[in-house]
């Protein structure tokens, strides 16, 4: 027969490393009504202090952490994530860049100065206005790059990269359908 | 040393955090948050302190985390908390000043205890371990409640594991002694 003091060790081991419980622990522990009651109370103990200890803090506990690790610097973004990130960017950069160049060229090539009326005049303000919101707009998805580039958030990057190259590809098709309609009217005679 | 306990997942998250990886710090701080509280709160008696205490800890881990080599990751992460709260616990000592003000204003005192409500035989023991002699408290808290291996403690606390073992086996017989105390009161 063990001794209490070993038994005792024993129990704390089963329950607070998940040990098993060894045949002759066992036995003591069924023969002695101390062991027993020890042995369930620091079951319940255990379960209860393991509830307490598996807890998730608050979301505003690890925000306060993370501003202070972003701070010093400890939080870094890997080299390989830093690479994509640079060639999303670029590639996203790109896109839109060739999206205002083909806006600006498609709306210079049509026009033609030739101010002898008043509505001449309007037209040409017309086109510079609608000329100053497109450039705009194309300033605005270039901040926003360069905001996403700076951040450094995946999502965000994930988005502006699927709608620049959405941009590009509706800009491809428009610039195709446009040689096809000059293309026509010529035959036509137009 | 004592043997390697770090299970393979948990070596992963922190090779992770070693590289800077955002996500595997965040994981790391998830699942060490209560146990580091507990034990601030185990140091300080006021919730909003151990919080703070907390974050520190947290922070000065991760500072340091480049230094984790083998061993328990738990038992390392409890001997930076420690060190932590002894020097402000120093630093406190150094800056008090007392003025008829801070003697006059009511204190709420927290405990690891008074937060557990309706937890009667966790709540029984971190009461038994506190009534201890200050020697075995901290190595009874350490076992009982957080659940550290002896190999573990010893790390933590910097003592060898025999006197681990001494202190459990002294500080088991006493808190028996009170829970039998307590329960024939």
């Amino acid at each position: 027969m063990k001794e209490c003091d070993e038994v005792r060790r024993a129990i704390e081991e089963t329950v607070l490393e998940n040990k098993k419980l060894s045949s002759d622990v066992m036995t003591h522990i069924v023969a002695c009504s101390d062991c027993m009651s020890y042995y369930q109370w620091l079951l319940r103990a255990h379960k209860e202090s393991a509830d307490i200890l598996n807890k998730k803090p608050d979301s505003h506990q690890w925000k306060a952490v993370r501003e202070k690790l972003l701070r010093e610097g400890v939080i870094e973004v890997g080299r390989r994530w830093y690479i994509t990130r640079v060639l999303v960017g670029l590639a996203s950069v790109v896109s839109i860049c060739m999206l205002g160049l083909f806006t600006l060229s498609t709306l210079l090539s049509g026009l033609i100065l030739n101010l002898s009326t008043v509505f001449d005049y309007m037209k040409v303000m017309l086109i510079g206005l609608d000329v100053l919101s497109k450039l705009s707009s194309v300033m605005s998805i270039v901040g926003r790059v360069l905001m996403v580039l700076i951040s450094g958030e995946v999502s965000q990057f994930l988005v502006l990269f699927a709608s620049a190259l959405s941009i590009y590809l509706f800009a491809v098709i428009v610039w195709y359908m446009r040689l096809r309609f000059v293309r026509a009217s010529t035959i036509v005679g137009f | 040393m004592g043997a390697v306990y770090i299970n393979v997942e948990e070596q992963i998250l922190i090779q992770k955090c070693k590289i800077g990886d955002e996500g595997a710090f965040r994981e790391v701080f998830e699942h060490y948050y209560s146990p580091i509280y507990y034990f601030c709160l185990s140091y300080v008696r006021s919730r909003n302190e151990a919080e703070d205490l907390t974050q520190e800890v947290f922070i000065k881990a991760f500072k340091s985390i480049k230094s984790f080599g083998k061993g328990s990751f738990r038992a390392w992460l409890f001997k930076i908390a420690r060190n932590h709260l002894i020097d402000e616990h120093r630093k406190h000592i150094r800056s008090i000043t007392v003025s008829i003000d801070d003697v006059a204003e009511p204190t709420v005192e927290h405990t690891p205890e008074s937060e557990i409500v309706a937890r009667s035989d966790m709540v029984e023991l971190l009461k038994v371990i506190d009534g201890l002699a200050p020697e075995y408290r901290e190595v009874m808290y350490l076992r009982f409640f957080q659940g550290l291996r002896y190999e573990e403690i010893s790390e933590a606390l910097g003592i060898p594991v025999g006197t681990v073992k001494t202190y459990i086996h002294r500080g088991r017989k006493e808190m028996l002694k009170r829970i039998n105390i307590e329960t024939k009161q």
